[in-house]
């Protein structure tokens, strides 16, 4: 009986070993602690965090479209990040439309606001011809406190007026 | 000559510790995915569900890979068989409450519904750990009984 917990403790330890190497071993690890609205998202988004996010955005490749109103938009975004606010999406999809042959997509929202982005994130699914799609779970305050790049003002111009 | 219990024994290993094996490698690579899995399931609290999401799949590769190359044997089988009966009682609840949702057990790597098969798949993984506890068991007593 001893011998028989023995071996189940050492396969608990073995497993949390693993576990703990392969989740260092990760681009960005997967959080102890998930937000909420993680569990409620509905648009097959990848979820991801403030990390990942950066390096998308370093990268230069991404698309960052921001689901907040367009008045909170023009008070502050991710640097170069679009705004397709969910309640008017259909009226302003035509307008990013054309960045999307740029990909990924990262939606993101502002803090506590994943169902917002989620939200977005289920148009561009429907009605945009996104492959590549994130949702980036801190929102823009987040972003914003780290002291990473924000820039604010109206939507950028369209791609078809700007050399790439 | 590999005698009719021996065979058995073989192919019920191979087959318990290959499915879980299948089934802990996409889990471990997506622990997104198997978080949100586990949350459908709406039977744990939320705290518990992100360390669950790490541990468990490696915890099935480990047991899996001790079933298959004998190094705590037993122990393995033993893991295997709770996680068998969990899956199960998980899938059962889950058909009693009505919940239409995909049971997460193979990550990506396959989708399956919460349903009666899969009800039954994982009762019958549950047989193939508990027969081979008791073949342990046997072959077990039989050497000292003769020492």
């Amino acid at each position: 009986m001893r011998r028989a917990l023995t071996d189940l403790l050492l396969l608990a330890v073995a497993a949390a070993i693993v576990a703990a190497a392969a989740n260092f071993a990760r681009p960005e690890p997967f959080p102890l602690a998930v937000p909420d609205g993680f569990y409620h998202m509905e648009s097959g988004a990848k979820p991801i965090r403030m990390g990942a996010t950066r390096r998308l955005f370093d990268a230069g490749d991404a698309v960052f479209l921001d689901a907040r109103s367009a008045e909170v938009y023009v008070g502050g975004r991710i640097e170069g990040a679009l705004n397709l606010p969910f309640d008017e999406w259909e009226e302003a999809l035509p307008s990013v439309e054309p960045w999307f042959d740029r990909q990924p997509v990262v939606v993101y929202a502002g803090r506590g606001e994943i169902s917002l982005a989620d939200d977005l994130g289920s148009v561009l699914r429907d009605h945009a011809r996104v492959e590549k799609l994130y949702l980036y779970l801190g929102g823009f305050e987040q972003w914003r406190d780290a002291g990473l790049p924000v820039s604010d003002g109206a939507n950028p111009i369209p791609p078809e007026e700007t050399e790439w | 000559m590999v005698s009719g219990g021996r065979l058995l024994g073989w192919v019920l290993r191979i087959g318990l510790a290959g499915v879980y094996l299948y089934a802990a490698i996409p889990k471990i690579l997506e622990p997104w995915e198997f978080a949100r899995s586990i949350w459908n399931f709406r039977l744990l609290p939320q705290p518990m569900i992100p360390p669950l999401a790490l541990w468990l799949p490696p915890l099935e590769a480990v047991a899996a890979l001790a079933v298959l190359f004998g190094v705590l044997y037993r122990g393995g089988l033993v893991v295997l068989a709770g996680l068998s009966a969990a899956f199960a009682a998980g899938v059962g609840s889950a058909i009693a409450r009505g919940l239409d949702i995909d049971c997460g057990c193979f990550g990506k790597a396959a989708s399956s519904e919460a349903n009666l098969p899969h009800l039954l798949f994982n009762v019958a993984l549950l047989a193939a750990a508990v027969v081979l506890l008791i073949l342990h068991a046997r072959s077990a007593r039989t050497p000292r009984s003769r020492a």
